[in-house]
């Protein structure tokens, strides 16, 4: 799905002086790039099976979550949360829905999905999707994800760090807050944590996925 | 940690370990020249489009307010008497009054008489 914005409807949004200074103030070059490289991140778990992973695809992505903010379809409460934080909020439940319509039609792009059935409200789409998925979780899917899960694990052996981190996140942990109460991680050793994971889940990308691509 | 918060299932688990390497991957970007040139690009639409919102703020409807004639006593001073009277009553007001202009000189005969007559304090007395 690409919006542009010349074609999305817009004329009832109408947001205050003070919306759109945060939102100025905010959308600068940093949060754009550092936000593609997060949906980049976030494509390429869907891309484990089947979808379609490029750079501009994460673009489109940064850009369907900005334009829809700007045309009023995703609701920004400026006040509630930061800018970037919304916007990593909108991509997670957006390639999470990407990810499952993956895993039932493997060769389908990740773009192509359903508008209508986002649930345009848009706010508390996150927990909206989150939820649907928990309803939704088909055996096939579970089994899939333990192997990909039990794969981390092997990699990350010798890494006690890692470990406990996973271990947080199987226990529940989601915010930064939940997993440094559950892991009692200072937070540079958090984030150390958190980087060596990512390297850990690139090298199995690597290792098992982009073979299967080339395939 | 609150209790209630369900216990995950391998998906949820899987997605989290996606999220949080995404959130590293935002925090430590490897940046590139296409990178910049596409957020300096898609920047320049962000930019217009919350220039149009701006926009939307001003009521379509919103008074203009004409300016007010210039009084015929003024139509009739000569420039050396406007930029005198100007020079007076900038001086006698000190940082009460201010304008723009530095250099009186290089403002047109009508501009001085506006300027008189917005800045004069007699100005708004019927005549």
């Amino acid at each position: 799905m690409t919006t542009t914005m010349s074609d999305t409807p817009h004329q009832a949004f109408l947001p205050n002086e003070a919306w759109i200074e945060s939102f100025t103030n905010q959308c600068n070059d940093a949060l754009r790039i550092a936000t593609k490289h997060f949906a980049m991140r976030r494509l390429r778990g869907v891309g484990k099976v089947g979808g379609h992973v490029d750079d501009y695809a994460a673009q489109e992505l940064v850009q369907d979550a900005i334009d829809d903010t700007l045309f009023g379809v995703l609701a920004w409460d400026p006040t509630a949360k930061s800018l970037r934080q919304h916007l990593e909020d909108a991509i997670h439940s957006r390639t999470r829905h990407d990810y499952n319509r993956a895993k039932r039609y493997r060769h389908a792009r990740i773009d192509a999905f359903d508008r209508d059935s986002e649930g345009l409200g848009a706010r508390g789409e996150l927990e909206a999707s989150l939820q649907q998925d928990r309803d939704d979780v088909e055996p096939a899917s579970a089994i899939f994800a333990s192997e990909v899960i039990e794969q981390v694990r092997e990699l990350a052996a010798d890494d006690k760090l890692v470990l406990r981190f996973l271990d947080a996140l199987v226990a529940g942990a989601r915010s930064r807050a939940d997993i440094l109460h559950f892991t009692k991680m200072s937070l540079k050793t958090y984030r150390n944590a958190r980087a060596r994971l990512r390297r850990l889940v690139e090298q199995l990308d690597n290792q098992t996925v982009a073979p299967l691509r080339k395939a | 940690m609150t209790a209630k918060k369900p216990i995950p299932n391998a998906v949820d688990i899987l997605d989290e370990i996606t999220q949080q390497a995404a959130l590293d991957a935002a925090e430590h970007p490897k940046v590139t020249a296409a990178d910049r040139q596409w957020s300096r690009e898609y920047g320049a639409k962000i930019d217009a489009r919350l220039a149009e919102l701006r926009r939307n703020l001003t009521p379509a409807d919103a008074p203009i307010e004409n300016a007010q004639p210039i009084r015929a006593s003024t139509l009739a001073m000569a420039r050396d008497a406007l930029i005198e009277a100007i020079t007076r009553i900038t001086r006698s007001m000190g940082g009460a009054v201010q304008f723009a202009h530095r250099n009186l000189k290089v403002l047109s005969d009508d501009d001085l008489r506006r300027l008189y007559d917005t800045i004069d304090p007699t100005a708004r007395k019927p005549e």
